[in-house]
């Protein structure tokens, strides 16, 4: 656990001691209970990035079902708790099902809309929940003992307990495999993709696990008020605990406990506001979003001096670990045949075939808009192919959803530069390592010795290629940061992180000087040499003449060319492509591609 | 029976033409700014009050009191986008989210300390008694209403088709960055999407609160149905959307006729799971990815 949630969870531990009065008492316990509703939104919004402005709804369906588990099912209160967070848990899953086939502001939208839609059930299915009458006399937990505590002390302890294990364990599912795609779907959804996180899976983990939390906090708090009505499932409630968790501060885990405390306050400020209950709570609202941008712990990020990035320690060991080379990931041949891409009607790509072999370079080149990245999306799934096949070994890739296909053993970069560009260099390729970490979330909770066994693998791993790729000096640089020739390295490094030994690089020689053009060639050789097979788009034609085995031309969409680069570089179809028809004034040059320079200096805007 | 369909028909299409001019203000803002505008449900409630005083207060017919509603909608939305949103507009969308949700609350307050929680209701000059087509009674202002509504969309409608600024507010819909390149006066635009939106739903609430009476909570629902109409209708058509809206307006008729009216309020989210179900790429499939 971090310093700083440690600090407030014995802070809130020793609080009670200083209260003398219950209400003070009943203030704090209110505002622990709202920890938990702001640490499990928190999961979805601020770490995997899922705008669910409606999830603060599962404290109340918490609240609701340990109600009726302990007053209907006339189950014992310790055991209701629990089982009620539980069938909170599975109700949110019904409801991410849906919501996450929209992306953005609009799974927003649908999950406030599933919000209202529970609040409308409270309300009017009399028969389970009474209605606006609400539920009485639920049990408490604690009965008074001759025992030196009294019940309320006795629960609050219990509270600060089970908050301090959640975010314990949190901890550990946030520094391991789990939590870092959580983080990377957040950052780049496409990029995260490319690393074979599937998106689905681990947006509704977050949204589960941050319901199931929520839901214990109002498992917890019904018990302690012995009362429920619809207000809990309420605008109101919702609303106030996203203040608590903006204005403490997202994708920290002391941020959303410090806003729950310190806006816990807010609660009795309404009491006091009367009508103008909402006119105060937007008031407060306002201001949190205008002022505290990065919350609460925003304020404490500031003061604390940024790591220092240290010169890199010479590794005794810097070849890549044996989990790196998954055996269920064999290098196999790559085989197009007959792929087709139809945009409504404008043909990208018609009847393309070739084959990559293990341990060769191909290239592919061909003027802008001829279908290169199109093929290269289509291989790696980010688009469905109209026709055709795409086979690794054998297996059929087309069809496949990017995160598949990345699992099959192909990682790619991207066109325009994608990073997870908040995270340190350091952060993007451990999280990049995801196919072949040990993903299993038991393990991380429990430390096992295969996880940690694992995750030092990750560790050495992430030294190899930060050296492979000369950006060891810069590990602790947020990726934003970096110079655009560190950045594209970056892109390479992650590519490689990945454990594919397949890789599409999309134009990785754009933009670079002549230094940075020849340290990549090197690089690629280096590759190479690892038993990497490589397909690069590019239009730098000086390294697409010394680099590549194989050369695959398109224009418009076809294939006109095929061969070793000295053959392709006379062929007159891609001469033609590339300067025109001989009949026109321009005479023909004996070599199309000048030997010394980037033929095409601009970026391709491509279809 | 059929008579009782019929009449919960034609009932529902005069509800549904009002959420479309709801869902179309959201759909308009949405996809200018790529805000979610939860203060559409107050500009709408806003309306219903401003028509109110108009005739209580200012002694204006109701007709030109749905225009004196759209105006004043309009003028608090232009303050609304100045004040809430463009300072936000650089932040995560989210960020404005929040702030049209915070001025949401202080406005839908506002209105409950100045017009009390009681509904108020709107005096207009056509007769009430019904009359009858068929088997269907339909009053003179019902139909009166769903003649202004009608126009309103099919106003709007045209504006966006066939106007230079249509043109410019779908083109920055289409690809922001290149519109602005294309010399599009970006902050001109987003003000004058605000004040479209809110006009809409200010001019809907005016023809609602003559039926229903106006009250300060009167926009929540329409904005939560408005929200499942913008996604149902496919994110980003006026056609979609007023066809899901007309659908929406005539199968919660129907429950109410038939089922239970308890249950309207459930209709707009269930046909919204429904499509999020049936449809399985999500009705948003613009972007590149398919993770």
């Amino acid at each position: 656990m971090d310093r700083r949630s440690a600090a407030l969870l014995a802070l809130l531990a020793a609080l009670p001691l200083f209260s003398g009065s219950d209400y003070v008492q009943s203030v704090i316990v209110t505002a622990v209970l709202f920890a938990f509703v702001t640490t499990g939104m928190n999961l979805i919004f601020g770490y995997a990035g899922q705008h669910a402005f409606g999830h603060p709804v599962f404290f109340g369906v918490g609240a609701y079902a340990s109600a009726l588990l302990a007053t209907r099912a006339g189950m014992p209160v310790a055991a209701a708790i629990p089982l009620g967070a539980a069938a909170a848990a599975a109700i949110s899953f019904c409801i991410a099902v849906p919501c996450l086939r929209l992306r953005g502001l609009y799974f927003g939208m649908a999950t406030f809309a599933f919000a209202y839609i529970i609040y409308i059930l409270a309300q009017s299915w009399v028969a389970l929940t009474r209605g606006p009458m609400g539920i009485p006399a639920v049990p408490p937990l604690f009965a008074p003992t001759g025992a030196s505590l009294s019940p309320d002390e006795r629960f609050y302890l219990l509270l600060v307990a089970v908050l301090a294990a959640t975010v314990f364990l949190l901890d550990r599912l946030l520094h391991s495999p789990t939590g870092r795609a959580w983080i990377a779907i957040r950052e780049n959804e496409d990029l995260a993709a490319s690393i074979g996180v599937r998106r689905f899976l681990y947006a509704a983990a977050a949204f589960v696990a941050g319901a199931f939390v929520s839901a214990l906090g109002g498992a917890l708090f019904v018990h302690y008020e012995g009362f429920i009505d619809p207000t809990a499932v309420g605008f109101q409630t919702i609303v106030t605990a996203m203040i608590m968790m903006i204005a403490g501060g997202t994708g920290s885990l002391a941020g959303p406990i410090l806003g729950a405390v310190v806006f816990g306050v807010l609660s009795e400020l309404l009491q006091i506001a009367g009508e103008a209950r909402n006119l105060v709570l937007g008031g407060v609202l306002l201001a949190a979003v205008a002022f505290l941008p990065e919350g609460l712990v925003g304020i404490w990020r500031r003061l604390r001096p940024a790591p220092q990035s240290l010169p890199s320690s010479p590794a005794a060991d810097e070849s890549l670990p044996e989990a790196y080379f998954d055996p269920r990931r064999p290098i196999l041949s790559l085989e197009i045949r007959d792929l087709a891409k139809s945009f409504a009607g404008l043909r990208a790509l018609e009847g393309v075939s070739f084959t990559v072999e293990p341990g060769e370079i191909v290239a592919v080149i061909g003027p802008n808009g001829a279908g290169k990245t199109t093929l290269f999306n289509l291989v790696t799934g980010f688009l469905e192919p109209s026709a055709g096949t795409v086979r690794l070994g054998g297996a059929e890739l087309a069809g496949l959803l990017p995160a598949a296909v990345a699992a099959r053993g192909i990682a790619r970069t991207f066109q325009v530069t994608s990073l997870f560009s908040g995270l340190s260099v350091e952060e993007n390729l451990r999280t990049a390592t995801h196919l072949w970490s040990l993903r299993n979330p038991l393990d991380a909770l429990l430390r096992s010795r295969r996880f940690r066994a694992r995750e030092g693998e990750i560790e050495r791993a992430v030294e190899a290629i930060l050296s492979l790729t000369e950006l060891s000096a810069h590990r602790h640089t947020a990726a934003r940061a970096l110079s655009y020739g560190d950045q594209r390295r970056l892109e390479l490094a992650i590519a490689i992180a990945t454990g594919s030994r397949h890789l599409l690089l999309d134009e990785p020689a754009a933009g670079l000087n002549p230094a940075e053009s020849n340290r990549l060639r090197n690089l690629l050789r280096g590759l190479k040499g690892l038993g990497f097979t490589i397909t690069l788009i590019e239009h730098d034609m000086k390294l697409v003449m010394e680099l590549c085995d194989r050369v695959v031309v398109l224009n418009y969409g076809r294939k006109i060319a095929e061969g070793t680069p000295a053959e392709t570089a006379r062929h007159p179809e891609v001469i033609e492509a590339y300067l025109g028809r001989e009949e026109e004034d321009a005479p023909a040059p004996q070599e199309p591609f000048p030997a010394s320079t980037a033929f095409f200096a601009e970026k391709e805007p491509d279809a | 029976m059929l008579e009782l369909a019929l009449e919960q028909i034609v009932n529902g299409l005069l509800v549904g033409v009002i959420y479309t001019m709801m869902a179309l203000g959201l759909m308009v803002i949405l996809g200018i700014l790529n805000v979610i505008n939860m203060a559409q449900g107050e500009f709408y409630m806003l309306g219903g009050y401003m028509s109110f005083v108009a005739t209580a207060l200012l002694g204006l017919d109701y007709l030109s009191s749905i225009a004196f509603a759209m105006l004043a909608a309009a003028a608090v939305g232009i303050l609304v986008e100045r004040v809430a949103v463009r300072p936000f507009l650089a932040r995560p969308p989210y960020v404005a989210f929040l702030s049209t949700l915070a001025v949401s609350m202080i406005l839908s307050d506002g209105a409950q300390l100045i017009f009390t929680p009681d509904p108020q209701n709107i005096a207009t000059p056509f007769p009430l008694n019904p009359i009858v087509i068929g088997p269907i009674d339909l009053t003179v202002q019902n139909i009166v209403i769903f003649l202004i509504a009608s126009t309103i969309v099919a106003t709007f409608a045209a504006f966006l088709k066939y106007t230079r600024l249509g043109m410019a507010v779908r083109a920055l819909a289409k690809d922001h960055d290149v519109a602005l390149l294309m010399g599009i006066d970006a902050d001109r635009i987003h003000t004058l999407t605000f004040a479209i939106g809110a006009a809409l739903a200010g001019a809907a609430g005016a023809l609602v609160g003559a039926m229903f009476g106006v009250y300060p909570s009167m926009g929540e629902l329409p904005l939560l149905k408005g929200f499942s109409l913008v996604i149902m209708g496919g994110l980003g058509s006026v056609g979609g959307v007023l066809a899901a809206g007309l659908t929406l307006g005539v199968a919660e008729g129907l429950t109410a006729g038939f089922i239970s009216s308890d249950l309207t309020n459930l209709v707009a989210f269930v046909l919204l799971i429904a499509v999020l179900l049936l449809r399985p790429q999500g009705l948003s499939g613009r972007r590149l990815s398919r993770g």
